[in-house]
C-alpha cells in the first residue's frame, strides 16, 4: 500500500467510495438476513431432500420422495389445505368487514372516542399466544366463562374446543379478534385522508348513505383495501400460534392448517425432512397464491388511480 | 330557474367571523361571480347556498323558497367543484346519469337528458370511459354535464378552472361562455381570477374579509372602483398608487409628489376645491399612462426616469420612477425607443384618474 500510493489512486477501482459507503451501510442488516433467513432456508431445502431424522444419522438423500409423500397424504390433502383456506378467506373477510364498519364509527367525532379507540386498539398490543391463551380458558368445557354465558342464554352446551367445527370456528374468531384493529387504524387513516367533494357531490346527487358507501367510499378504499388484503392474505396463510395453542390441531388432526402441519411432522414426529418438505410445500402454494393476488390487487389499483 | 336572494348572511366558525352580512339579489338567469382573494369568504358564501355550510344567521331564498334548512339534495342546485368531483369508478354515463337514478327518473328519460348534454358538451366518444382516462379539461366538461343533466334552479361554480394549465383555462373559459348561451340556468360563479370574473360575470362581486366590496357590472368595477382595494384588485396590469398631495397654485389644483407634478384637469379638480390640501391617493391604471407629449387640452404630462421595461411583442410595458412608487405604463408601441435610465416624457389620461382616501381608502368622488 504504502509503496505505490499514486499509482493505487490512478488504477481504476471496482467500486467507488460511494457505492462503498453504501455497502458497508447495509452489511450489517444482510448479514443478520443472511445467517438467520438466507442460510436457515438452504439448510430447510437440504433437508427436505433427505431422510434427516434424529434417528438417522445418515441423511440419506432421497430426491423428491418426501414432497410426493406431502402431497399425496390425506390429512394434508383433505384436512391441512382447506383448512388453510378456509382460515384465510374467512379471517380476512371478517376482520375486513368488522375493521370498516369500525373505522367508520372511529371516523366520527363522539364522546369517548379515544377510550374507544384504544380499546379496540388492545388486541393488537397482545401477543398472539395470550389471546389464543385467554379464548382457550373462556371456551374452556367446564370452568370457561364464555361457554357458560353462553350455556345462560340458551345457546346448546357443546363441546367448544373438542369438536372439529366448534373449535375451527373459535380458531377464526380469535384471529378475527386479533386483526380486526389493524384493518381498523389503516382503514381510519385512510378514510381520514379521503377528498371531501367527492362525498359533496353526492350529497347534491341525493345519493343515499349507502349509495355514498359503495359509490363513493369503496372505489377511493380500494387500493388500500387491495394492499391490506394481499398482506393479511399471505400472513393468514402462516398462521401458527393461535391454532397451536387453542387446539394444537386437534382433535385428531382435524383443526390442523399448513403451518401447524409442518411442525408436528418435523418437530413432533421428530422428521426433519418431512417437516421441511412440507413446508418447501406450504412455501410453492404461497407463491402461487401470491402472485394471483399481488395481480389482481395491481389491476385494484390501476383502476381506481 | 329561479332568482337568489341572501338576506344578512352571516358565517362564523367559534369567534371567527368567515362571512360579514353578505346580501344580495340574485336576477333569474343572471350569472353572478363573486371574486376576491383566497380566504375572503367567497367560496364559504356559495357552499352556504348549496348547503354544504349551516348559515349561522340571515337567510337564503332560491326562488321562493328559504332554504336555510334543507339539505343540498332538496334545494334544487348542482355544482361543480374545482377538483371536478367525479365518481372514478363510474364511466362517463353513468357519472352524468347517478343524479338522476338517485331521483327515480326513468332510464328512458336519463338516457334523452344524457345525450343532450353529451351534444351540449360534446362529450359523445367519451360516455363509455372512466374519469380518470379523461384529461382535466374533459374530466371538467364531465362535471358540467352532471349539471346540465339535471335542470336545476341554480348552477354553483367553485373555482372550477383552477386546476387547468393556463391555456386549457382559457379554453374552458370560452366554452362555458358558449354554454351559458344554450344553457340559461341561474348561476353562481366563485373565482379568484379577476379576468374569468370579468369575462364571464352579467355581475361581479368582489369579496375582502368576509365583506363585500362591490357589486356591479364587469366595466362599472372596472372604470369606477369604489375603493382602492377593488382598483388594485382588478385588472392586470394592476393600477399605480401614487400618495400625492392636492395643492393649489393660482387657479388650478396640483397633484404632486417628489419629483412627481401634474395639474389635475378643472372638471377633476372640482373634488378638491372645498378643502385646497388633502392627503390622497392617486390611481391610475397602466394603460392610461401614455408615452408621449401631451396632447392639447390635457394638462397631465410628467417626465420621469424609466427603471424597467418588459417587451412583450405585442406592446411594451415600462416602470418609470415617480415619488415612491414604480409606475408601470403599457399599451406603449413595441418600437418605441425607450432604455433604461432614459427620462421619458409621458401624460396621464384625465378620465382614468382615480383618488382614493389615503386614511380611509375610499375612493373621492
Amino acid at each position: 500500500m504504502s509503496m505505490a500510493p499514486v499509482s493505487a489512486a490512478h488504477r481504476p477501482r471496482l467500486l467507488g467510495e460511494k457505492e462503498r459507503f453504501m455497502l458497508l451501510l447495509i452489511a450489517p442488516a444482510a448479514l443478520v438476513l443472511l445467517s438467520f433467513e438466507v442460510v436457515p432456508i438452504l439448510i430447510g431445502m437440504n433437508a427436505s431432500f433427505r431422510d434427516w431424522s434424529l434417528v438417522n444419522p445418515q441423511k440419506t438423500w432421497v430426491g423428491l420422495r418426501h414432497y410426493v409423500e406431502v402431497f399425496t397424504d390425506p390429512v394434508f390433502l383433505k384436512i391441512v389445505l382447506p383448512n388453510t383456506f378456509i382460515l384465510m378467506v374467512s379471517s380476512v373477510t371478517l376482520s375486513l368487514v368488522f375493521g370498516l364498519a369500525l373505522a367508520h364509527l372511529l371516523k366520527r367525532q363522539f364522546f369517548g372516542r379515544i377510550l374507544i379507540q384504544t380499546v379496540v386498539l388492545l388486541p393488537l398490543t397482545i401477543a398472539p399466544v395470550i389471546t389464543a391463551t385467554m379464548m382457550r380458558w373462556s371456551f374452556n368445557d367446564q370452568f370457561g366463562i364464555l361457554t357458560n354465558l353462553l350455556a345462560v342464554i340458551g345457546v346448546p352446551q357443546v363441546g367448544w374446543l373438542s369438536e372439529r367445527w366448534p373449535s375451527f370456528i373459535i380458531i377464526i374468531l380469535t384471529d378475527v379478534w386479533i386483526w380486526t384493529p389493524w384493518f381498523t387504524i389503516i382503514l381510519l387513516a385512510a378514510l381520514q385522508g379521503l377528498p371531501k367533494e367527492p362525498y359533496e357531490a353526492a350529497q347534491i346527487d341525493a345519493a343515499s348513505k349507502w349509495g355514498i358507501f359503495t359509490h363513493v367510499t369503496l372505489p377511493l378504499l380500494r387500493p388500500v383495501i387491495a394492499v391490506c388484503v394481499l398482506i393479511r392474505a399471505i400472513d393468514a396463510f402462516r398462521t401458527f400460534d393461535q391454532v397451536w395453542v387453542l387446539t394444537g390441531g386437534g382433535p385428531a388432526r382435524s383443526t390442523e392448517v399448513f403451518s401447524v402441519y409442518a411442525y408436528v411432522e418435523a418437530f413432533v414426529n421428530l422428521d426433519l425432512g418431512r417437516g421441511a418438505a412440507a413446508a418447501g410445500a406450504g412455501a410453492i402454494i404461497m407463491l402461487a397464491v401470491g402472485l394471483g393476488l399481488y395481480a389482481i390487487v395491481n389491476r385494484a389499483m390501476e383502476v381506481s388511480r | 330557474m329561479a332568482e337568489v336572494i341572501l338576506k344578512d348572511v352571516c358565517k362564523t366558525y367559534g369567534s371567527l367571523h368567515v362571512v360579514k352580512d353578505v346580501s344580495l339579489h340574485i336576477q333569474d338567469r343572471e350569472f353572478l361571480v363573486l371574486v376576491g382573494p383566497s380566504g375572503c369568504g367567497k367560496s364559504t358564501t356559495l357552499r352556504m347556498v348549496a348547503g354544504l355550510e349551516g348559515i349561522s344567521t340571515g337567510t337564503i331564498q332560491i326562488g321562493s323558497t328559504v332554504v336555510n334548512d334543507l339539505p343540498p339534495k332538496d334545494r334544487d342546485i348542482a355544482m361543480v367543484f374545482q377538483n371536478y368531483a367525479l365518481y372514478q369508478h363510474m364511466t362517463v354515463y353513468d357519472n352524468l346519469a347517478f343524479g338522476l337514478r338517485n331521483r327515480k327518473v326513468s332510464e328512458d328519460k336519463i338516457k334523452q337528458e344524457v345525450m343532450r348534454a353529451t351534444e351540449i358538451l360534446g362529450l359523445g366518444p367519451l360516455l363509455g370511459r372512466k374519469p380518470q382516462q379523461l384529461s382535466g379539461g374533459q374530466q371538467q366538461r364531465v362535471a358540467l354535464g352532471r349539471c346540465i343533466v339535471r335542470h336545476p334552479q341554480v348552477f354553483l361554480f367553485d373555482e372550477p378552472l383552477s386546476n387547468l394549465d393556463a391555456k386549457l383555462r382559457a379554453q374552458m373559459r370560452v366554452e362555458l361562455k358558449r354554454l351559458r348561451e344554450r344553457v340559461e340556468t341561474t348561476s353562481i360563479y366563485v373565482t379568484h381570477d379577476q379576468v374569468e370574473a370579468m369575462t364571464l360575470g352579467d355581475r361581479v362581486v368582489v369579496m375582502k374579509d368576509g365583506c363585500i366590496q362591490q357589486v356591479g357590472t364587469p366595466l362599472d368595477i372596472y372604470n369606477r372602483p369604489k375603493n382602492r382595494f377593488v382598483a388594485s384588485f382588478i385588472g392586470a396590469p394592476a393600477m399605480n398608487f401614487l400618495p400625492v398631495d392636492i395643492v393649489q397654485k393660482g387657479d388650478f389644483f396640483h397633484a404632486e409628489a417628489q419629483d412627481f407634478s401634474i395639474r389635475l384637469p378643472p372638471q377633476r379638480a372640482a373634488i378638491f376645491a372645498r378643502t385646497n390640501r388633502r392627503p390622497v391617493t392617486l390611481g391610475v391604471r397602466p394603460e392610461q399612462v401614455c408615452f408621449g407629449p401631451c396632447p392639447a387640452g390635457h394638462e397631465t404630462a410628467f417626465s420621469a426616469p424609466v427603471e424597467v421595461t418588459e417587451q412583450l411583442g405585442a406592446e411594451m410595458v415600462i416602470g418609470v420612477r415617480a415619488g415612491d412608487t414604480l409606475m408601470m405604463a403599457s399599451r406603449i408601441a413595441p418600437e418605441a425607443p425607450i432604455a433604461v435610465h432614459d427620462h421619458v416624457p409621458l401624460w396621464l389620461d384625465p378620465r382614468g384618474l382615480h383618488f382614493f382616501d389615503r386614511e380611509s381608502e375610499e375612493a373621492i368622488n
